[in-house]
């Protein structure tokens, strides 16, 4: 009994260790699979954050470029449409001053005026040049700050998309990890179970140490005799 | 000029090789779940922190590099942004323009003027209102032509500004992906190695499970013998 007592213990004290060890082994790595995704995860939104700040200045550069754009823009259509008076444009009061002082007090007043006439025509025609060249000015800058923003965009989401991959596939690989470990216990202690049939056979004759009972007559029959 | 703290993290002042980067991207994200607690094995990175030094050296090395590129072209910039964009809105919208008639217009008006004299003068008619129309034709024709040529000197200058900034622009983007890449290899890399020590100290906790139920089959054995 000592003997068969002393196997099953030791075969179930045994089978506990085994079994211990492979959830602690189980364990760890499902420790080092979520602590690696976390890892990565948090490496990804330093990336993200990065990211943003980068191209947040690149935008900002673009900035000043944008303001002056839609400060044209919103003048351009009067001026395309001849609604504008380019009398006060300092373009206009410049070379104005010019023509003063160099014609004099003395030039006939109808000259005067003429010329400065003449100059608000073209001074009219010229500043819708100037503000259709600061409209595509601003309209460069809206380019650049779009191209920045899709660039971000782009990096965002592959970042995330990077975050979720690894968070859903070590998920995956940690669910498949515990099924693997439940049948290897389960295995375990059906083969362990399957094992204790010879265990007691292999310590009945040890116990009965009857000469008559052997392994190949463990109920002590003798041969010939019958029941 | 743009201080120092508008070109980034590092400038060329502050920046040293295998510094550590002023953005510290391990208090990145808080809100992650601390990983799981496990027994400290031996690192199968080189050492702690190694794999995110050498991202940080990386990042800071090209974020040095691209401080040095802001730090080249921010005289261009600033010309044509804090110059020639002031001048030519003020040109289209109204403002302080700070024009001078050019060498040039006094030349080009003092030869002219001097040519209609004389044409008139040999005509008999100096002081008739026709010398002052002339004289009024000439000067209106030569300010604009001095004005033009003022505008356009802005324009080019502002050219030169946008195309500095179009430099800067390029290498922030280049930039922003290799750092993008950087941070994707380190994620990567920390993931794996995460693993790796998960799995380094999961097959330790089985093989010491194995050898220990080892070692009581052994001695359940041995006692077996002896019983």
């Amino acid at each position: 009994m000592a003997s068969l007592a002393i196997g099953l213990g030791t075969s179930i004290i045994g089978g506990v260790i085994s079994s211990r060890g492979q959830k602690s082994a189980a364990q760890a790595q499902q420790a080092g699979q979520q602590e690696g995704i976390a890892e990565q995860a948090r490496i990804e939104q330093a990336n993200r954050e990065f990211q943003q700040r980068q191209f947040d200045k690149q935008i900002e550069r673009q900035q000043p470029f944008v303001d002056v754009g839609e400060m044209a823009l919103a003048q351009l259509p009067a001026a395309i449409s001849n609604r504008g008076d380019a009398s006060q444009l300092p373009a206009t009061q410049i070379q104005a001053g010019l023509i003063s002082d160099f014609l004099g007090p003395n030039a006939p007043g109808f000259v005067q005026e003429n010329a400065l006439e003449n100059l608000n025509a073209i001074e009219a025609e010229r500043n819708k040049g100037r503000l259709s060249d600061l409209v595509n000015i601003g309209l460069g800058g809206v380019g650049s700050t779009a191209g920045s923003r899709l660039n971000l965009g782009t990096t965002l989401g592959q970042s995330l998309a990077t975050s979720g991959l690894r968070e859903g596939l070590g998920t995956q690989q940690s669910l498949q990890q515990a099924a693997v470990n439940r049948q290897n216990r389960q295995n375990q202690i059906i083969g362990g179970l399957s094992g204790l049939p010879s265990l007691i056979f292999e310590g009945l004759p040890r116990q009965q140490a009857s000469p008559l009972i052997t392994r190949q007559n463990p109920l002590g029959l003798t041969p010939g005799a019958g029941l | 000029m743009p201080g120092p703290a508008e070109f980034g993290e590092f400038t060329k002042s502050t920046f040293q090789p295998g510094s550590k980067s002023e953005f510290d991207f391990r208090n990145a994200n808080p809100n992650f779940q601390q990983p799981l607690q496990q027994q400290p094995v031996a690192p199968i990175v080189q050492g702690p922190g190694t794999l995110e030094q050498s991202a940080l050296d990386a990042i800071a090395q090209q974020e040095g590099q691209l401080a040095e590129i802001e730090g080249i072209t921010a005289p261009f910039r600033q010309a044509g942004l804090d110059i020639a964009l002031p001048q030519l809105s003020a040109l289209a919208f109204g403002g302080d323009v700070d024009f001078q008639p050019s060498q040039l217009f006094n030349r080009q008006l003092e030869s002219g003027r001097t040519g209609i004299l004389r044409g008139q003068a040999a005509r008999g008619g100096v002081k008739s209102s026709g010398t002052f129309e002339r004289l009024g034709d000439l000067v209106s024709g030569l300010a604009g032509e001095d004005i033009g040529r003022f505008q356009r000197g802005q324009s080019s200058l502002l050219q030169s500004g946008l195309r500095a900034e179009d430099l800067v622009r390029q290498a922030g983007t280049g930039f922003a992906q290799s750092a993008g890449n950087i941070f994707g290899n380190l994620g990567q890399g920390l993931n794996v190695a995460a693993q790796q020590r998960g799995n380094l100290a999961g097959q330790q906790a089985l093989s010491k499970s194995q050898t220990l139920a080892g070692g009581i089959s052994g001695l359940g054995s041995l006692l077996s013998e002896l019983f």
